[in-house]
């Protein structure tokens, strides 16, 4: 082969496959980032009680939050958090409690506590439980800083959610990446599969959404993401999370997972660590006065330490290098609380609720099985605490 | 600019080869001027103030190289020898601001328990790069070896944007003759065929394998300011990880710079040779960044008299010259011992060389054997000085070293238990300590050294793989396996497209070139 051959052989290859990939990859980005997706799923959601989600599923602020206002006028308790409480489903809490399931990915305490306040401040009289997770495993209580100021309506969401968009340059360097190329690679896969490829084609690449369909449990969904289609993957109307793309930890995978997480190197050792068992008061004023206010209001709040996998938070506690910390946390937030006389609600040792390790997908993310034992057995227990306040 | 951003593969680099090649058709000057035009866009790229620094130090040192060169009769001797000693007293002292100022003030404080401040000082890249590469020009220029060069071609050698920011460090001798020849104004496919193929090899270095292997260093390296006791294994997983992240990283960024210049028809000087195969260390400094290790002998070593004045005085030079080449890497006091500590190695490689020779020993014959001990034991020698040349401190330098001599212990990550099974039992139950090893928590790190080592001491180097096509000046007379020659061939083209392409998809997380720093 000549050097000349070599050179225009070696660029035509890189360019037969990026070019492609880079023109596909700016479609499905085009399509995923249109700015009425979080709408149109949101609507979508409103009309059939569906599960479903806007695009990306890691950033659920905005739909979440149009969802909320959607369902504010029915609900009278809401979930606040990250991920970790996404498990939560409306069916967790007992009549009169009705649900909104408002955590989103990433969420912080801080930017709880702001949202918390926001939904006091405006639907105070309405809304009556506040359920605030308090979650040391991923150092949320240990954060200095005030908390952030959230303005919830939707044409601020909508508006920030616009201002995010990525600029082209950022969507052409996404678009060769290696996790777009897999999702790529995924999406030919299912195209070549489909009975009609050009009209998956088209629904892929160019239309907002998929065709509705139905769940295993009958409930139906309707995927405006490209990925994750044809799984029930998304929220469902209560503001919970599927899960769908996860897998529930099975022996082997919960033997590995547990032993990483009581390691002194993991990430809950890190984070109590980092905390140094010391709460962020900033953050305790606030939820406390928070609390006063809700409960001027006849509310209440309900704090939460999120499930951990069975046998975690037990281990954690006879470690050397976390051992000491989470004790300290804990006793502060217990004295803390019963200080305030804010009901709390310590969900960390999970088996003793009756959970099990296939009842999470890692080691602080439960499924609502998991959470159900949680809420009943609070709920049997303190029949009153937190449901006399409710209309 | 970064070589590994989409806006230097995707934008820079075809559009200033293209008009380079279309204005080389009208005029050599021409395209020279392009080429260092660009260039100045290139460095503007990160920050378009100190594109005035590069300007005015290319003009103040192409005026004084002039000076000098015109003031070359005999009576003119000390004149020249005043213009010299000026314009390298300039140099130094920019170059001893931006980079040496801040340190020399806190030690200054440290000692007397002042507080004096300039305040934060940025470090313009590659000012040690383009401030060396002017000096040996002016010192070559003194003593009659430079002659008077053409601005454009002045200002390119030093702006050169494939060497700019992290070397290898030119010398006019071997750029100028080349930017006088009217052949490399013209496109050769021969040589953009070895030009890309080395740039995508040297890129697939950084992106793939430095990149990759980066992410277990810092938690190694932070560990001892963190308060975290480091075991024996995190401790030497840490060292290797920085000892093969340095290597790939700075290696294919010279690769990337020679290839990068063989497309416009520009051989660079080779700065790597399989340093990590070096048999001692001396041979290593003759294989890692050879370029400086040029600069610091001709420009350093020799002037302080070499080897000519016996061997204690020769030891004297070495150390400083190696303290010196320490220093030049970074302001800071673990640079100085880690140019110390290289310096006494090869002070005892020296010393060890005269006795054996003093023993009527064949020093240029060895055994496989012998050999391959020397690689071994140069090797620890040279990850031992990593360690001090990465560490934050002195005391973190130590804390590492300690926990690698195993005066922490041998402690076996626990979540290794639970992976190894019943293998993992059985050694507990016979003493083996498993338990939490927090500076290690991505285990993976021990199969990219695994294979890493492999490469760094069985595979050719690029230059090797790329000898037919003569890539860079100055390739050791030693030929490859003939298996790993490369030509242009359909199988080698989708090699190089195959790794092109692993590159682009990962570039999204580009991380800067470690010798930027320096």
């Amino acid at each position: 082969m000549s050097a000349r051959a070599y050179v225009w052989v070696v660029l035509a290859l890189c360019a037969v496959f990026l070019v492609p990939v880079a023109g596909l990859n700016l479609m499905l980005m085009a399509n995923s980032l249109r700015a009425d997706k979080n709408r149109l799923a949101s609507d979508w959601q409103q009309a059939t009680r569906g599960v479903t989600y806007a695009p990306p599923i890691s950033q659920n602020r905005p739909f979440k939050t149009l969802r909320l206002n959607d369902r504010i006028a029915e609900v009278n308790t809401i979930v606040f958090g990250s991920s970790t409480t996404m498990g939560i489903t409306g069916d967790a809490f007992p009549p009169p409690l009705r649900n909104y399931n408002f955590a989103q990915s990433g969420n912080s305490l801080r930017a709880v506590i702001g949202e918390a306040e926001y939904i006091v401040e405006r639907w105070g009289g309405r809304v009556t439980l506040l359920v605030i997770p308090l979650d040391w495993a991923l150092g949320f209580v240990y954060e200095p800083g005030e908390p952030v100021h959230a303005e919830l309506s939707p044409e601020a969401v909508l508006r920030d959610a616009a201002a995010a968009h990525p600029s082209l340059r950022a969507q052409l360097a996404e678009a060769l990446s290696l996790p777009r190329l897999k999702i790529l690679a995924g999406i030919a896969r299912d195209l070549l599969k489909a009975p009609a490829t050009g009209a998956a084609f088209r629904q892929v690449f160019l239309e907002p959404a998929g065709p509705e369909y139905r769940c295993a449990d009958g409930t139906p969904a309707r995927d405006f993401d490209v990925v994750y289609r044809g799984m029930c993957n998304g929220f469902r109307h209560d503001g919970s999370a599927t899960f769908a793309d996860q897998k529930r930890l099975d022996a082997g995978r919960a033997q590995t997972s547990l032993a990483v997480a009581l390691s002194g190197g993991g990430q809950y050792a890190l984070a109590l660590k980092k905390g140094g068992g010391q709460l962020a008061p900033v953050l305790l004023d606030r939820i406390a006065r928070l609390a006063r206010s809700i409960e001027g209001q006849g509310g209440a709040v309900l704090l939460l330490l999120p499930p951990l996998m069975p046998g975690m938070e037990e281990g954690l506690a006879r470690t050397e290098h976390s051992g000491a910390l989470l004790r300290a946390t804990k006793d502060a937030l217990e004295s803390w609380s019963a200080r305030e006389r804010i009901a709390l609600l310590d969900a960390g040792r999970s088996e003793r609720y009756g959970c099990v390790a296939a009842e999470f997908i890692d080691p602080h993310h439960a499924l609502p099985e998991c959470y159900r034992k949680v809420f009943s057995r609070f709920f049997r227990d303190y029949p009153g605490r937190a449901t006399a306040s409710a209309r | 600019m970064l070589f590994n951003s989409y806006a230097f593969i995707f934008f820079f680099l075809p559009v200033t080869l293209l008009v380079f090649f279309q204005l080389g058709k009208a005029s050599g000057k021409l395209a020279a001027g392009w080429l260092a035009a660009s260039s100045l866009f290139f460095y503007g790229w990160w920050s378009p103030a100190y594109v005035a620094l590069l300007v005015v130090s290319v003009l103040f040192n192409y005026g004084m190289g002039l000076a000098i060169v015109r003031a070359g009769a005999p009576a003119d001797a000390r004149r020249r020898k005043r213009l010299l000693v000026f314009a390298v007293a300039v140099d130094l002292a920019v170059l001893g601001y931006y980079k040496y100022a801040n340190f020399f003030l806190d030690s200054v404080n440290t000692a007397l328990g002042t507080s004096a401040s300039l305040g934060a000082i940025i470090l313009p890249l590659g000012i040690s790069f383009f401030t060396f590469t002017q000096i040996a020009y002016l010192a070559d220029a003194y003593q009659g070896k430079a002659r008077e060069y053409s601005f454009v071609h002045y200002g390119l050698f030093v702006t050169y944007f494939p060497h700019l920011i992290a070397g290898p460090i030119l010398h006019h001798r071997e750029m100028m003759p080349q930017f006088a020849l009217p052949e490399t104004y013209r496109p050769d496919y021969g040589n953009l065929a070895a030009g890309l193929t080395i740039f995508v090899i040297g890129l697939f270095k950084k992106v793939v394998i430095a990149d990759g292997v980066a992410g277990y260093v810092a938690p190694v390296f932070d560990a001892p300011q963190a308060g975290q006791v480091l075991t024996f294994l995190e401790a030497w997983c840490g060292a290797l990880a920085y000892t093969f992240q340095l290597y790939f990283d700075f290696s294919g960024y010279s690769d990337m710079a020679v290839g990068l210049s063989l497309l416009f028809g520009i051989r660079l000087p080779i700065n790597f040779h399989s340093p990590y195969q070096a048999a001692n260390i001396i041979e290593f400094w003759r294989r890692w960044h050879m370029t400086l290790s040029r600069f610091l002998r001709d420009y350093l070593y020799f002037p302080l008299g070499g080897n000519r004045k016996g061997p204690a005085r020769r030891y004297v030079n070495l150390m400083t010259t190696m303290l010196l080449g320490g220093l030049w890497h970074g302001a800071g006091w673990t640079f100085v011992v880690w140019g110390g500590l290289h310096g006494a190695y090869l002070v005892v490689n020296h010393a060890w060389r005269a006795l054996r020779e003093r023993l009527g020993h064949d020093l240029k014959r060895s055994t496989a054997w012998g050999r391959a001990a020397g690689c071994a034991v140069t090797f620890i020698a040279v990850v031992i000085g990593w360690v001090v040349f990465r560490a934050e401190s002195l005391d973190a330098a130590a804390a590492i070293l300690r926990a690698m001599a195993g005066l922490n212990g041998l402690v076996v990550p626990d979540v290794w238990l639970a992976k190894w099974g019943g293998f993992g039992e059985w050694l507990a139950q016979h003493g083996v300590a498993f338990d939490a090893t927090p500076a290690l928590a991505r285990t993976g790190v021990v199969h990219w050294i695994w294979i890493l080592l492999l490469i760094v001491w069985f595979a050719p180097n690029t230059q090797q793989i790329m000898a037919a096509s003569r890539p860079a000046l100055g390739v050791p007379p030693e030929s490859a396996a003939a298996r790993w020659q490369w030509r242009p061939a359909a199988a080698s083209a989708a090699v190089i497209a195959a790794m092109a392409l692993a590159v682009i998809v990962n570039l999204n997380r580009h991380s800067e070139f470690l010798y930027f720093q320096f």
